[in-house]
Order: C-alpha cells, then sequence, then structure tokens
C-alpha cells in the first residue's frame, strides 16, 4: 500500500522528498505529493515528516482527517 | 520520532577534538604500545586506555563508543571481564591485532580519515565492513545452505581479490573483512591474502573442520585472522544439519584454539526448530567457557532456490533471541550479537554499504549476504562504484524505514520494499533463483504472513524498549543516541519521546539533542 501525504497537513518543507529512496516524492504547487505508482512503502518519509502528515492505508487516512 | 543519520553520526570530529594526520599516526603508535606494555589488566589501566581512544576517536560515534566503555568498566560490567581475558587469554600477536585493527584501525584511528575523504568525494559514507565470499566451494553440504545454488567455478582470482581489498582498506578505509564463503579454509592461498593485510582483521566464518595442527600454528603467527565456527545447537541439531560427529569436532577445534590464545566466535544459525536450545543459558554459559569471545546470532533467512520461509524462527522467537542474547553480554564475559534484535545498535539494516557489503565468489556485489542481487561485478568495476550505483544508493537511504530497528529487515520485516526496489532497479540475480522469495507467489505470501507478526510484536517492543543498545545499564537509555538518559520511564513513558516534548522526566538537559535536530533539518533544508 503506497504512502499518501494529507495535502491540509503539509507544510511543504519537502524533508520529506530528501529521504525518500526511489525519489516518488514531488512537489505540487505549495505541498509535496507521492507517485503511487514510484513508492515502495518503506516508511522513510513519514519517519522523517515533522507535522507527521505522510499515511498508509484508507483506514490511517481517515484516523488523522478525523482527528 | 528523530532517527539520527549516519551521516552526522560518522561527521569528522571538528573543533577541539580534532586530531590531524600525524598526530592521529602518532597515537595508534601508542595504543600499540600501551597494549603492549598493559600485561596485567588492571581496572585502572584499561579505563585509561579507553581515554585514549576516546582522545583518538575521529568521529562522534567513536566517541560514544569510547565514552560508553569506560562507564561500563567503572561500573564492573562483565564487559570489563571480557576485556580482561582478551588481554590476559590471547596469545600477544593475536591480542595486539585484535585490538590494534578491529578498534584503532577499524573504528577509531585512522579510517576515519579515509571516510571523511572518501564522502568528499563521492557524496556518502564508505561502509565499515567488507564482507567477502572467497570461494564457493565447501566440504559440507548443509541443509538450508545457499552456498551450492552458486555455480562452483568461478571464484574470484587472487589478484582480483587482492585488488579489491587494497581499494577497501586504502579508499574506503575498511579494515574489518570478515570473510564466508563456501568454506573460506578451503581456498589454499586464504592465509596468505590474510598476511598481506596485517592491518585488517578476518573474522573467517567456518565449518571448522579444515582447522588442522599446522594452520593453527599458522594463524597464531598471523594473528589477524580469527575463526567464528557455525553451530546450532547442541550435537543433535548441530549434527542434523551439518553432518555427523560435526558439533565433536567443533568442540575439539575450540579446545585447540582457546589453547593457542587465538581469538575466536561462535555463529548461530538459529531456526524454528532449534531457538530455544541454542538461546539458553547453559549453551550460552557452554559457548562462554569453551573460550568463544564473540558470539553471533543470525536466524535462518529464506533465500537462495525455493527456499522455506516456515524454518525462520517465529517472531515471538525473536524476541527471545534478543533478551537471551542481550542477557548473555551484559552477565558472562562473552561479546553476544543479534543480527536482527540488536537493530537500534547499528540503526536498523546495515546493508547496501549503510554499514555493510558482500562481495560474492563471483565478484558480484551484493548489498547483504542473504540478497543475492547486484548491478556490479568487482572484475569489471570498482567497490565505489558499486556503492555509488542507484540500487545500493536506495537501500542505504531508506533504511530505518518507519524508525522501528526492531524490524530492520528489506527481506523478511518488510518485503515490500526489496521487492519494489528489484522491480526499480532491475538488478541481476547471481544465481539461478536467487530471486524466487521476491517473485514466487506461494513465497511471497508466506514472508507477508511472517512480517505482519513481526510488526505486531515488535511495534509493542519497540515503545518500551526504546533504543535497547548492546550495553544500556539497569535504568539508562540513550536519548537520540548522544544524551544518557537515566531514568526508567522516561518523558511520556517512550524513550524518544521526551525529544519532541524538549525535555525529559531525568532532568537531562536535552538542549544538545535540540540543536543536533536544529542542525540536522538546517542540513536537510539547505539539500533541497
Ligand atoms: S516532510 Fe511532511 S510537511 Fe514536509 S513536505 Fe513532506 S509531507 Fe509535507
Ligand atoms: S514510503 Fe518510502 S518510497 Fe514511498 S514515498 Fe515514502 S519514502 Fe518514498
Ligand atoms: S537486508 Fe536484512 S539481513 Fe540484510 S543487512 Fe538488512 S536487515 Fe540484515
Amino acid at each position: 500500500m503506497p504512502r499518501q501525504i494529507l495535502e491540509e497537513n503539509c507544510i511543504g518543507c519537502g524533508t520529506c522528498s530528501t529521504a525518500c529512496p526511489v525519489d516518488a516524492i514531488y512537489k505540487k504547487d505549495t505541498v509535496y505529493q507521492i507517485n503511487a505508482n514510484e513508492c515502495v512503502d518503506c516508511q522513510a518519509c513519514q519517519s522523517i515528516c515533522p507535522e507527521a502528515c505522510t499515511v498508509g492505508g484508507p483506514g490511517e487516512f481517515k484516523e488523522l482527517v478525523t482527528k | 520520532m528523530r532517527v539520527l543519520p549516519q551521516d552526522l553520526m560518522w561527521k569528522a570530529r571538528g573543533g577541539r577534538g580534532y586530531i590531524d594526520h600525524l598526530k592521529q599516526a602518532g597515537m595508534e603508535f601508542v595504543v600499540g604500545q600501551i597494549v603492549n606494555l598493559i600485561g596485567t589488566s588492571s581496572k585502572r589501566n584499561l579505563i585509561n586506555l579507553t581515554k585514549l581512544f576516546e582522545k583518538i576517536a575521529g568521529s562522534e560515534g567513536s566517541v560514544r563508543h569510547a565514552k560508553r566503555m569506560r562507564w561500563l568498566f567503572e561500573t564492573d560490567h562483565p564487559h570489563l571481564a571480557w576485556w580482561q581475558r582478551i588481554i590476559n587469554d590471547l596469545h600477544p600477536n593475536c591480542r595486539n591485532k585484535f585490538l590494534l585493527n578491529f578498534f584503532v584501525h577499524g573504528y577509531y584511528g585512522d579510517n576515519q580519515r579515509k571516510r571523511a575523504r572518501f564522502f568528499e568525494n563521492n557524496g556518502f559514507y564508505p561502509p565499515t565492513v567488507l564482507l567477502t565470499s572467497v570461494t564457493q566451494k565447501c566440504n559440507f553440504t548443509c541443509a538450508g545452505c545457499w552456498a551450492h545454488n552458486y555455480e562452483q567455478k568461478e571464484d574470484m582470482s587472487y589478484e582480483t581479490l587482492k585488488k579489491l581489498f587494497d581499494e577497501a582498506r586504502d579508499e574506503l578505509g575498511i579494515h574489518i573483512m570478515p570473510v564466508v564463503g563456501g568454506e573460506p579454509f578451503i581456498r589454499k592461498d586464504f592465509l596468505d591474502l590474510a598476511e598481506e593485510y596485517p592491518d585488517c582483521i578476518f573474522l573467517a566464518f567456518t565449518n571448522g573442520s579444515l582447522l588442522t595442527d599446522e594452520r593453527i600454528e599458522r594463524l597464531k603467527k598471523l594473528g589477524n585472522v580469527a575463526p567464528m565456527f557455525s553451530l546450532g545447537g547442541w550435537e543433535e541439531s548441530t549434527d542434523k544439519v551439518r553432518g555427523k560427529g560435526t558439533f565433536k569436532m567443533v568442540m575439539e577445534k575450540m579446545d585447540r584454539l582457546k589453547e593457542a590464545g587465538i581469538f575466536f566466535g561462535v555463529s548461530l544459525t538459529m531456526t524454528k526448530e532449534n531457538t530455544e536450545e541454542t538461546i539458553s543459558d547453559e549453551y550460552m554459559k557452554m559457548l562462554s567457557d569453551k573460550g568463544s569471545l564473540w558470539t553471533w546470532g543470525f536466524h535462518y533467512v529464506p533465500v537462495g532456490e525455493n527456499p522455506d520461509p516456515s524454518v525462520m524462527p517465529t517472531a515471538e522467537q525473536r524476541e527471545d533471541i534478543k533478551k537471551a542474547l542481550y542477557n548473555a553480554r551484559n552477565t558472562l564475559p562473552m561479546m553476544t550479537v543479534d543480527f536482527w534484535g540488536d537493530g537500534p545498535e547499528m540503526m536498523g539494516c546495515i546493508a547496501g554499504g549503510r554499514q555493510y557489503i558482500h562481495v560474492n565468489a563471483k565478484g558480484d556485489v551484493e548489498p547483504c549476504t542473504f540478497v543475492h542481487l547486484a548491478t556490479h561485478n568487482v572484475k569489471d568495476s570498482t567497490l565505489t562504484e558499486a556503492l555509488a550505483s542507484p540500487f545500493m544508493t536506495a537501500v542505504r537511504k531508506g533504511a530505518p524505514y518507519d524508525g522501528n530497528m526492531l524490524r530492520p529487515c528489506m527481506i523478511v520485516d518488510r518485503p515490500w520494499v526489496l521487492r519494489g526496489y528489484y522491480k526499480k532497479f532491475k538488478p541481476y540475480e547471481t544465481h539461478r533463483g536467487a530471486a524466487d522469495y521476491l517473485t514466487k507467489p506461494e513465497i511471497m505470501s508466506q514472508i507477508d504472513e511472517y512480517a505482519e507478526k513481526v510488526e505486531k510484536i515488535t511495534n509493542e517492543s519497540w515503545e518500551n524498549d526504546y533504543y535497547m543498545t548492546l550495553f544500556p545499564l539497569p535504568g539508562e537509555y540513550y536519548h537520540d543516541r548522544n544524551v544518557l538518559c537515566s531514568s526508567k520511564t522516561p518523558h511520556g513513558g517512550i524513550h524518544g519521546g521526551c525529544e519532541t516534548a524538549g525535555c525529559c522526566s531525568c532532568g537531562k538537559d536535552l538542549s544538545a539533542v535540540k540543536k543536533l535536530n536544529d542542525e540536522i533539518k538546517e542540513e536537510e533544508t539547505v539539500g533541497v
């Protein structure tokens, strides 16, 4: 399951994109997004994001939105 | 959670602690002299040795190591007895070579300079350990071993090996060179090769059968080859896998080596079946009494053609292994390392040159002994080129993934990661069936199931034993591996949680950690 970045939370710092081993994270306007076809789900971006805004499966996604 | 990147850990020391080239060379000489003169291994002498280590330490990582050793010695930890055993029981030649090659060259001294230079030229740090399969041939046919999957005829030539070791030592600053196989002692010229690198320590993973008296004599003269015997439990279990009589033979060889004063150890291969007996207190005690100074806990990894994932120790057993080896090194004068459970010590997976790299007998550069995929071969490229390949770079960069270093492995704990790399970078298989565990659905589903269990169990223990390093004394943990925490229950109940909170219930000043974190952030933003 590829990671996703929660747009509302992302501050656009780009830290995650420097951590990604397969360069799956790209800049989209002011935030960053993950290319689902490239992501190998290593979660490196998740552990490094200062805003904790990268998430895994749909369940996790929902949890964060409602929080 | 913040994980201290290796880059920072290995950053050469600046400012006050910086010792230039000449001074450092001088220091090494002094350490050599002190080790020679130490004779009596009194606590005071050893404490002085750690102070010296701290002075010559070329990076934050090695300063930390020296400090930790001093702290262990001052508190009469069994690790002190381990050092005393090395100093009192070993042949002076083996003792000096081990201390100098492993600690001074390998971790503290000249290698840091080379590493810094390598970083400047290549933009990443080289590994500290080079694992080489010097041959694929073996006189044993142990169940579960992949050595016979490789074709047997293509071992690297002596010249290729020399070229590889020259580069590793002189360019990358690697002095710790485990050799595996096959059976390394099958290669008649292996000891000649070791002789040409007197400032490197060779850990020879062996079945023991070829250690004749003559060879033992030679090992004593060389001093820089430390045999590591493969075992898998008591007599019955060992013999079942390795052939009848193996256990007795290894015991006999251990006695010989102990008598000769040669540094040796044991490498345990754990499976679902033999885990309980190999980690039992009696077994650990036996190994220590027999003279093993270093015991490695490896678990079976389902690699090779059509491997069987059900042989792996279960997730629960892995927890037991972690605890047992931890107990052993904190109670016996024997060093023990659990390849997976001690992931936090190495900050996660070490493959791909993050800490180590494997060159197989044909010369293919593989990220890990258990990942038989490569993009380069040392016969027609350099080790540096292989390390800089996109495949290896990704392997290094991804670790330690989500930060839980108790499930460090991209093969069995996070199998989707290695599968992703395989798909993206298309490395070639170094023998027939090497990618079976990445492509065969029936094997993949078993590994997935395993990974799920490991995740559940280790996530819990990661929360509770944050940064369980090799030797935390009771109630002592690291704050981000730099600042010691003296509280059993740190802020928020999780070691590391204090960092985000900016303070800790142990009262430790965390401003240093904060500064470090800011520095990292700054570097990363600059890097964008
Ligand atoms: S690290 Fe987090 S906040 Fe920064 S760009 Fe990536 S997702 Fe956004
Ligand atoms: S999970 Fe790993 S591969 Fe996927 S986007 Fe994050 S860092 Fe990149
Ligand atoms: S890939 Fe697995 S076995 Fe290899 S070094 Fe990493 S954690 Fe260890």
